[in-house]
């Protein structure tokens, strides 16, 4: 009971209620970061940490945050870890920080943290708090990848990591470079939504015919309801 | 009274013959002239950019069809799938000049197959003639020289981006052909924004030709007049009235005469496809504004894509406003943004986004002008009115 709590606590928010798929927030920093999957694998190496930890701290001080001005201390919890990240990945991976640029100090105001905290963390333990921002952080981290697979393979016809070109659709396509520009963005987006939306419905529709069939079979009364 | 049997049914009540099928042949007849005309003007790689048009939308929108009822999905995909892998295949074999026939073969294969399984049975609403207006526009706004996979792909995220995933013809936001022409321009803008040539051998458009493709360029046609007006400051631009209504000019396939538009349009209006009320006032508007900034009304008029867009595109009937005064504010401003985006944006030419931007608003037009319901409100109050 208590297990399949934490695990529903850390797989919600892979697929059910994925915060760019479903939810729909934190769109602006997955729709200019999906560019590179690269790009897309610190980032969303980024947002698990400060989702994760952010959780954790504001789960803690629960007890001493005052109700009126929870808001402002969950911004400062965030940045606090925002700015780890922000210096790390500086010092380590000047690289991918200048290519990042402006969208890791802007995780800070990402409504997708603010909203785990205020909506989860705030109202729930130290654990269910840590697996509900892993498991975010990861649906994130999985859009952004599949995302970002899309745009730079279609749009540039090869997938470069750490400058090392891992496979490439050679000099003969012309890649359009619609898919790397924002308009290309919104359009992966809206498809992977779709696949998503698509995917969902035909499980459901199998689901519901094992049932049906299953009940059909087994005593016969299932098939007037 | 009692005996009076009485129907009770949802309106529209009032209907006319007129189907799908008869409006979308009377605008293929009304392209008919400037077609044919770009044929013989451009030769083989003219007719190729349009068949290939053409086709590729008509089979992009069969297999659409049947995927959404949900037959023969194993053919579907299949011919899909060749249709894909028969010009990677062969381009890969080293035959990239047979690609195109044979992708074009293929997919008439499919189309005629299909046609041939449909005949008796359901009326397959999948061949009204909508598909093939939009591929025949879509190669209408292209260059003359351009590869032969561009109005392949371009038919295709036409037909699928710009229509069918909106739910098919009726529910697109925005026509169909400019979704596709701006998203080729934004993914290979050097095939888009040059490859003009000139139609025959007079040489007017000299200068105009490395002109445009030196501009940085936006939307619909850089028609090359239109980068040479911005190259020499608008003088002597009297020069090109006769070649941008016949012939002559460097411009898309669509755009080799202003006239023969003009018979296209003036077919339209005659048949009551189109109301006169976009064309006449975003042309109208465009040269007003000219005239106002100091430009040469005649030419911004005739030059680029303007005919083509106001007659064809902006008339569309799915993503433009249904009442005559929505249709005279959607022209109004079309022809406003064009002349504003002609002028102040580092691209000559701008219908192609002033049309797509309209389309956007259509539904805030047809919300706010509203017609009055017969005997509802009027300046004389429910009770006096008249």
């Amino acid at each position: 009971m208590e297990v399949e709590r934490m695990l529903g606590d850390l797989t919600r928010g892979v697929i059910k209620e994925n915060a760019l798929l479903k939810l729909m927030i934190g769109l602006c920093s997955a729709l200019a970061v999906s560019v590179k999957v690269e790009n897309a694998l610190f980032m969303g190496m980024a947002v698990i940490f400060v989702l994760t930890s952010s959780n954790i701290v504001i789960s803690l001080i629960r007890p001493v945050t005052p109700h009126n001005i929870r808001i402002p201390i969950f911004i400062v919890v965030v940045s606090t870890f925002v700015t780890i990240v922000d210096l790390s990945l500086r010092a380590y991976f000047p690289v991918i920080y200048a290519r990042l640029g402006v969208w890791i100090p802007l995780i800070v105001v990402n409504c997708m943290i603010l909203g785990r905290a205020e909506a989860f963390a705030y109202k729930n333990g130290v654990v269910a708090s840590a697996l509900d921002g892993l498991g975010m952080g990861v649906g994130y981290t999985l859009v952004l990848l599949v995302m970002g697979f899309i745009r730079e393979f279609i749009g540039t016809g090869s997938i470069t990591m750490n400058g090392n070109v891992l496979f490439s659709l050679g000099a003969g396509f012309e890649a359009p470079t619609f898919m790397i520009t924002f308009p290309g963005a919104f359009l992966t987006f809206g498809l992977v939504q779709a696949g998503l939306n698509k995917y969902e419905e035909m499980m459901n529709e199998r689901a519901a015919r094992r049932r049906t069939s299953a009940r059909g079979s087994g005593t016969g009364v299932g098939a007037g309801a | 009274m009692a005996d009076v049997r009485l129907t009770v049914s949802v309106s529209p009540h009032i209907r006319s013959g007129e189907t799908t099928q008869d409006i979308m042949k009377w605008v293929l007849i009304a392209l008919l002239p400037t077609a044919v005309r770009a044929a013989t003007l451009f030769g083989f790689t003219g007719v190729s950019v349009m068949a290939i048009g053409v086709v590729t939308a008509l089979f992009c929108e069969v297999i659409w069809h049947n995927l959404r009822v949900g037959k023969g999905r194993s053919r579907t995909w299949g011919a899909l799938a060749a249709s894909l892998v028969v010009p990677a295949g062969a381009s890969f074999a080293g035959l990239g000049t047979a690609a195109p026939i044979l992708t074009t073969a293929v997919m008439l294969a499919f189309i005629a197959c299909e046609v041939w399984m449909k005949r008796k049975g359901e009326a397959p609403h999948v061949f009204d003639g909508s598909a093939a207006v939009t591929g025949l526009l879509l190669a209408l706004v292209l260059p003359p020289r351009v590869p032969w996979w561009i109005p392949f792909v371009g038919s295709f995220v036409a037909i699928s981006l710009g229509k069918e995933i909106f739910g098919g013809l009726g529910y697109n936001v925005f026509n169909p052909a400019l979704v596709a022409r701006a998203i080729l321009l934004l993914s290979w803008p050097r095939y888009i924004t040059a490859g003009w040539f000139k139609a025959l051998s007079v040489d007017i458009t000299a200068s105009a030709t490395s002109a445009a493709t030196n501009a940085a360029v936006d939307a619909t046609s850089i028609a090359t007049p239109l980068a040479v007006a911005r190259a020499t400051g608008g003088a002597g631009l009297a020069g090109f009235y006769l070649p941008l209504l016949w012939e002559n000019t460097a411009g898309c396939v669509g755009e080799v005469s202003g006239l023969l538009l003009l018979i296209g349009g003036g077919i339209l209006i005659w048949k009551r496809i189109i109301g006169w009320e976009i064309p006449v006032t975003y042309l109208g508007t465009m040269a007003v504004l000219s005239l106002a900034l100091g430009l040469d009304p005649v030419f911004q008029v005739l030059a680029g894509g303007a005919l083509l867009g106001a007659i064809f595109m902006a008339t569309d009937y799915v993503t433009s406003p249904v009442t005559s005064k929505g249709r005279l504010v959607f022209g109004v401003m079309c022809g406003a943004l064009t002349m504003i985006l002609r002028v102040y944006s580092k691209a000559p030419e701008g219908v192609t986004s002033a049309i797509l931007f309209m389309n956007m608003l259509t539904p805030l037009i047809d919300r706010s002008l509203r017609p009055r319901p017969f005997g509802v409100g009027g300046s004389g109050g429910g009770k006096n009115a008249r």
